[in-house]
């Protein structure tokens, strides 16, 4: 078995360690600051895993939205709140039997699927890798197996979010609309 | 290429109504947006209405939009419930129009919800899982924005903030839902997720996939246990928000149910109903429940609406086409009777808070508006011979088809028990002594018409077959 292990195994154990490790300091850790930061960490061993998986497109994208807006928005959002990061946080639930049995049955939970994921019926044809260029062209697509339609119907999606932002953002209590704000 | 009209034309119209506040002189007092708007969306709803797509599906995007029956008339649903919405907001936009002061931007707040409406168009021709899920984030995110548009009034942004914050997290349950689904099938389009679930019906991921989505849906349809948002969010935002989202968000819930539990999966219909009879009791219970110690007169109807989810989903027990028009019919009923109350709601709330204790004496002030508001009442309650009798007859009777005659009987129990709350509001209607000191009411004719149509649909929809038989005719055809 130990024979066995190639650099790409061992980076995936490292990779997860790290992951792991980032997921306990996320809960574990009692500033706020600190648990963002170490989502971080997290988030960007799970790119890693990504780009183990020959993914390129869903590890650029997990480095974007989730470090690069997801965190940062939370970190924004805890500066800007006063004292939220300086206080330290008290767990919810404090009974450690009670925390514990809902651990050990969330495994137990988790753990009952792993016999039908490893039965050998099951299908077990991998889909081909994609690269960028794919990915990118799949959306675009005009023929079959293409997703233009979801494509477009998203741009419309974030074109309302946008005139919705804008319109929540205006100040209507502007001097020209000043005698009705008064009524 | 015509069946694809509506769908263009929807869009057409909100960037319109987006630009002509660009285009014409800048007043506050200008009707264009709401003139173009609700002529756009009537014009749209006849379209639909004269529509008769060809059977089977009509595939536009090679299966990522599907134009067929079920689409055509749920689109007239979304259509007809933005267009009541609409007008509702009316008053909203002028000065003196209501209690909680005068909403600004209508132009931006009526592209926003025909927008809104472009989304749910976009669930009811959903073809694939991510189509679905793209619809359902452009039907709901607006609805975030619209909940917000009182920007002076603390309850309305504490609605926004709740439901932003409680829809996200649904979302997120439901986009972990269909990444399930699609690690166990590798594909997004329905026919492919079809044929899995027909081959492999006890699938973990599958059924992993169901059950998030499903509690996903939940939050958007206000069933319990996931309805927690919705008294705070009907009570705090401005009333046509309100009205459009108990009708509107409910509605592409639904559809997203139906399209799922009637399409891929329906392999697995017969179990999953275990699920949605727990869903189900659970909803009509404690909305029957909370529904009674209630005084305000918006987060009533939030009550109200978690107990009808409760109703609507005891129809998804039936097989088949019959079920699927028995929903829909039911939407139907469930929009006209809703938007009909939001109407009078909004009328009493120009001048008075939209509490119980404002209808007092409405009998004697306003007897037509009274009665109006009784019919609707004995229409959510089920009472013959208004439409939602009928709605809901046909509903338990596509569930006692396949032999759940207890669900049918815990059903009528509950809709017993709903007549005593929606009583409640007759008897501050009719028998109460009226407030001495409360400003009178006054309608408008706009309001007039809206009230005189809606009403009209209260009465005839269940009475006269033709509704129900088009309903029918449309399902049967995809």
């Amino acid at each position: 078995m130990l024979s066995s292990i190639t650099i790409q195994d061992l980076f995936f154990f490292v990779l997860s360690s790290v992951i792991i490790f980032g997921a306990i300091m996320v809960v574990s850790s009692k500033n706020l600051i600190h648990s963002a930061i170490n989502l971080i960490l997290c988030l960007f061993s799970t790119a890693g895993l990504f780009i183990l998986l020959n993914a390129e497109f869903v590890a650029i994208a997990q480095v974007m939205v989730y470090i690069g807006g997801v965190v940062v928005f939370m970190l924004f959002t805890i500066f800007l709140t006063t004292r939220l990061g300086e206080e330290h946080l008290e767990p919810l639930f404090k009974n450690k039997f009670f925390n514990g049995t809902i651990l050990v049955m969330a495994a137990c939970w988790v753990a009952s699927f792993i016999p039908s994921v490893i039965d050998p019926e099951r299908d077990q044809t991998f889909a081909q890798n994609a690269s960028l260029t794919e990915v990118g062209a799949r959306f675009l697509d005009l023929r079959e197996s293409g997703f233009i339609v979801p494509f477009e119907v998203i741009s419309v999606l974030i074109l309302v979010a946008m005139i919705g932002a804008i319109a929540i953002a205006k100040n209507d209590n502007d001097p020209k609309n000043k005698d009705e704000v008064s009524n | 290429m015509n069946f694809l009209y509506p769908d263009m034309l929807i869009l057409i119209l909100a960037i319109g109504v987006l630009a002509v506040d660009l285009i014409l002189p800048q007043d506050e007092e200008s009707n264009a947006p709401f003139l173009m708007s609700w002529l756009g969306l009537a014009s749209i709803a006849v379209i639909l209405i004269t529509q008769t797509p060809p059977p089977g599906d009509y595939m536009v995007g090679f299966g990522t939009y599907t134009i067929n029956g079920i689409s055509t008339i749920m689109k007239l649903l979304f259509t007809l419930a933005c267009l009541f919405s609409i007008l509702l907001s009316k008053s909203y936009f002028t000065a003196g129009g209501n209690l909680r002061g005068k909403m600004n931007r209508h132009s931006e707040f009526m592209a926003l919800m025909i927008f809104c409406t472009f989304g749910m168009y976009t669930v009811a021709s959903a073809g694939d899982m991510i189509s679905l899920f793209v619809g359902i984030e452009l039907s709901t995110i607006p609805l975030y924005i619209l909940s917000s548009f009182y920007k002076d009034d603390r309850s309305s942004t504490e609605a926004a903030i709740k439901y932003i914050v409680m829809g996200s997290v649904s979302t997120a349950i439901g986009l972990f839902g269909f990444s399930f689904i699609y690690g166990a099938v590798g594909y997004v389009g329905f026919e492919d997720i079809t044929n899995f679930v027909v081959n492999n019906p006890r699938d973990p991921f599958i059924w992993i996939g169901f059950i998030l989505i499903l509690s996903s849906l939940g939050f958007k349809l206000g069933l319990a246990p996931f309805h927690m948002w919705a008294p705070d969010v009907y009570q705090g935002a401005p009333t046509p928000v309100t009205t459009f989202l108990s009708v509107g968000s409910k509605s592409v819930a639904v559809t997203a149910l139906m399209l799922l539990i009637y399409g891929p999966l329906s392999a697995i219909h017969q179990e999953t109903n275990t699920l949605l009879i727990v869903l189900a009791c659970l909803s009509m219970v404690i909305g029957n429940l909370g529904a009674m110690r209630q005084k305000e007169l918006r987060r009533f109807m939030a009550y109200s609406s978690i107990a009808q989810a409760g109703y609507i989903l005891v129809g998804f027990l039936g097989k088949g086409e019959f079920a699927q028009s028995s929903i829909i019919f039911y939407l139907f009923v469930f929009m006209f009777t809703n938007v009909c109350t939001f109407f009078i709601f909004s009328i009493i709330g120009q001048k008075r808070t939209e509490s119980f204790s404002s209808l007092r004496g409405l009998s004697k002030e306003k007897p037509m508006l009274a009665a109006l508001l009784m019919m609707c009442m004995f229409s959510l309650a089920g009472i013959p011979p208004f439409a939602g009798f009928t709605g809901k007859f046909i509903l338990f009777a596509s569930a006692a088809k396949e032999g759940y005659y207890w669900m049918v009987l815990v059903g009528a129990l509950n809709s017993t028990v709903s007549l005593y709350y929606y009583l409640l509001i007759i008897k501050e209607a009719y028998i109460n002594k009226p407030d001495e000191n409360q400003p009178p009411l006054h309608l408008n004719t706009l309001q007039k018409i809206n009230l005189s149509i809606l009403g009209t649909g209260v009465v005839l929809i269940g009475l006269i077959p033709i509704f129900y038989n088009r309903v029918s005719e449309l399902v049967n055809l995809s």
